[in-house]
């Protein structure tokens, strides 16, 4: 497809998180802190790597493309608030943005400069930390 | 002879023609050829086939106090068109001045007021001689228009000058002239006539990176003064205004941009949403609600009408070519829960238009004004792009009759090109169309992050397309060498995330934004004269010493690299604009042509005037020389830009 953002010769995309405390589960919603985001491999379920959660609630990942992916959010105190049940994923140099985590899917995104983006994605799953491109 | 010369004049008409035919459709080959353009199928003399056909672009109709006649505002043909609603025909008209834009009529009926906007003045016309009485200057691209409950001073919202005049109807002479909001556009008057309401098309000027906030203005007519002004976030193109005839809710057409967020996709609102924009006159309460659905956008929401009775009120939507019909006693239930605690999400809420919208009705293209009969029983909706007016019956909420307001039945490339420009069919779920970011075919003065430079990085101004015909490159890194380039596949890669215009479409499209023409300058004097200030500043202009008489290089003048007559050389350049997340330091160098009402400037805006151009992001004069300037200098230099 001419008009396709996929470049098969990139081996990871990336996933842009605006909000993770914009979410319909309670220990979310209602949670004082979300220090960090985990990824797993969605089949092992072996962690591929972490990264913290902006004070606005944004993170900015580069992840391996085309493989099944889970997220978990953790508090400060290093307790699981949620995870994924259903694997997501992103194309080659495909970059996936969500309003929230487990956000109502009637929901536009609020018009806001994500903190998470003001610097480089974090690199999970291996590899540098620069944007790659 | 005529023999040999004959094949010297096929060729010379074929470049001739050529050149004619690329300088509309531009330099990469078409399937254009005389015929495209100049032939009616539909007949006519040999003249009207070959000059350009004379639309009509009705935008905004007012009706006769009895409901007989429609009186409609033709944009393009810059006439006031009488509308017989019993004989559905146009039964005369009157020419106007440049670009006519909005009129109000009158209690009696034996007066319209109609601005016209690239002619910066409101003719008052005599409607039972269908004469111009009088023409009252106004202030620049004048827009919407009220009158004072007494009809004695008419209310004119500048766009250009961000300011409202208070013309008096009796001298003509202008009374006040009040502070609007940023692009100043249409107006509501209360049932009672006591206040004004004025919406901003455009958001105010604010740093880069904040959100765009946009006014609606409250006037006082007894004391001819603004008394409040109604900020909303996140929203801008505030478009037309109706007051309900409770007098308690003022509602008008708003687009929620999300020019904040780096465009990943269009799914899900991402990258604009539209709606209705609410204010509770009594208590001074206002909300935001959507008119879309979680997977169907309603782009370019412009008109809006309501009922006599307060049921329904309409809203028309430029870019789907649909209206919009709302339950009124369900829009109220809505806008009183997003006004209490839980509300805060409603303006995001894709799901709540089910509520209160009962049905979508199909119009011509690019629906515009709207006004609903005295006796409630018709809609009036102007088709703008297909000449025409659709009638609503509004007990049945179905189409009843079309009146043509033309006979012209060709149809050229630019006007198609200009409705593929309203359109959003071409974007992903129709969520906005190329007008949604270029209103007025201008700028909507917001910055945007691509995300193909990865988010956060490469924050880019928007750009005019007014009068830019012969500035390629385009982009502000250059890249793009034509508009075909410029709009093709990159541009559904980018932004509109669906299959590119094929090249039919594509040509069309082009051949639309290369017609394209700069409004009148205001700040020029007749003859090209120029006043002292502006003759100073030209000297800054064109300089080639500094005060102390130290030479400027030829490379750091303004005139080097913003030559007439298109004030650019077309090439990118280092002036030290770059900001930290900037990929590249050179930028294209832009046309000057009324650079006067295109702030913010530099390539991602973050120049808010001309002035600041030099006062803050010119430290190391690397920008052209200007630290031995006084301030004074500074302000002829910017009086001559302003000329350009």
């Amino acid at each position: 497809v001419a008009t396709s953002v996929v470049d098969t010769s990139k081996p990871y995309g990336y996933l842009l998180c605006l909000d993770a405390k914009t979410s319909d589960v309670p220990s979310v919603r209602d949670a004082v802190d979300i220090a960090e985001v985990r990824v797993l491999d969605g089949r092992s379920a072996t962690l591929l790597g972490r990264a913290s959660v902006e004070e606005d609630g944004s993170f900015f990942l580069r992840v391996p493309a085309d493989r099944p992916l889970l997220l978990e959010l953790i508090d400060g105190d290093g307790v699981r608030l949620a995870g994924q049940r259903n694997e997501i994923w992103v194309r080659p140099n495909e970059t996936r943005g969500c309003v929230g985590c487990h956000e109502s899917r009637v929901l536009a995104p609020e018009n806001r400069l994500p903190m998470a983006i003001r610097r480089q994605p974090v690199a999970i799953g291996g590899g540098s930390d620069e944007a790659g491109d | 002879m005529a023999a040999a010369t004959a094949p010297i004049l096929i060729l010379v008409l074929y470049f001739v023609s050529h050149r004619h035919a690329s300088y509309y459709m531009g330099d990469v080959a078409t399937t254009v050829n005389c015929v495209t353009c100049h032939v009616d199928a539909e007949g006519g003399g040999l003249i009207d086939r070959i000059a350009p056909p004379r639309y009509a672009s009705p935008r905004k109709p007012a009706i006769a106090p009895d409901g007989s006649t429609l009186y409609v505002v033709a944009e393009e043909s810059g006439s006031l068109m009488v509308v017989d609603l019993a004989g559905k025909r146009v039964t005369g008209i009157v020419e106007l001045q440049d670009r006519p834009h909005d009129v109000v009529l009158d209690r009696a009926g034996g007066k319209a007021f109609v601005s016209n906007s690239w002619s910066d003045t409101v003719s008052v016309v005599d409607l039972s001689t269908l004469q111009v009485i009088r023409s009252l200057p106004t202030g620049n691209i004048p827009s919407g228009l009220a009158l004072d409950p007494a009809e004695e001073r008419l209310y004119v919202a500048n766009w250009q000058s961000h300011s409202i005049s208070v013309l008096d109807l009796a001298t003509g002479a202008e009374l006040r002239r009040l502070a609007g909001g940023s692009n100043p556009n249409l107006m509501a008057a209360t049932p009672d006539g006591r206040r004004i309401l004025v919406t901003s098309e455009l958001s105010n000027l604010a740093a880069v990176g904040t959100v765009p906030v946009s006014e609606v203005t409250l006037i006082d007519t007894e004391s001819q003064q603004v008394v409040r002004r109604f900020g909303f976030d996140n929203s801008h193109l505030l478009e037309d205004i109706v007051v309900l005839p409770e007098g308690d809710l003022a509602v008008f057409a708003l687009v929620r941009p999300k020019n904040l967020l780096p465009i990943l996709h269009v799914l899900r609102g991402w990258v604009m949403t539209n709606g209705l924009g609410i204010i509770d006159l009594t208590t001074g309460e206002h909300a935001q609600l959507l008119l879309d659905e979680p997977d169907r956008y309603f782009a370019d929401p412009y008109g809006v009408a309501a009922t006599p009775d307060g049921r329904y009120l309409f809203v028309s939507h430029g870019g789907v070519d649909q209206v919009s019909v709302v339950e009124v006693a369900d829009l109220r239930e809505a806008f009183r829960r997003a006004t209490q605690p839980g509300g805060e999400d409603f303006p995001n809420r894709l799901d709540l238009s089910a509520e209160y919208v009962v049905k979508r009705i199909p119009t011509g293209s690019n629906p515009q004004g709207m006004v609903v009969s005295p006796d409630g029983a018709f809609l009036y909706v102007t088709e703008r792009l297909d000449d025409s007016i659709l009638a609503v019956h509004v007990g049945t909420l179905e189409p009843a009759f079309r009146i043509h307001l033309t006979d012209v039945a060709r149809e050229t490339p630019v006007r198609r090109g200009e409705k593929l420009f309203n359109s959003a069919s071409r974007t992903f779920q129709e969520q906005f169309s190329c007008r949604s970011c270029h209103p007025r075919n201008h700028v909507d003065r917001l910055q945007y992050d691509f995300e193909s430079d990865g988010p956060g990085r490469n924050i880019l101004d928007n750009r005019t397309l007014l009068g830019i015909r012969n500035t390629a490159p385009f982009k502000w890194n250059g890249r793009n060498t034509s508009l075909f380039m410029q709009c093709g596949i990159r541009f559904a890669r980018i932004l509109t995330r669906v299959e590119p215009f094929p090249p039919n479409e594509l040509a069309a499209l082009v051949a639309f934004i290369r017609s394209l023409e700069v409004p009148p300058n205001p700040h020029r004097l007749p003859e090209g004269r120029l006043t002292p200030s502006q003759e100073r500043g030209k000297h800054f202009f064109e300089r080639s010493a500094t005060r102390d008489g130290e030479p400027i290089p030829a490379s750091n003048r303004c005139i080097t690299c913003h030559p007439p007559p298109l004030f650019t050389t077309r090439k990118s350049f280092d002036v030290g604009s770059a900001s930290p997340t900037d990929g590249i330091t050179e930028f294209d160098t832009p046309h000057l042509l009324n650079i006067y009402n295109s702030a913010p400037y530099l390539h991602d805006g973050k120049a808010r005037t001309l002035e600041e151009i030099w006062t803050v992001y010119n430290a190391d004069d690397t920008h052209g020389v200007t630290r031995d300037m006084s301030q004074k200098d500074l302000n002829d230099l910017i009086e001559y830009l302003k000329t350009l």
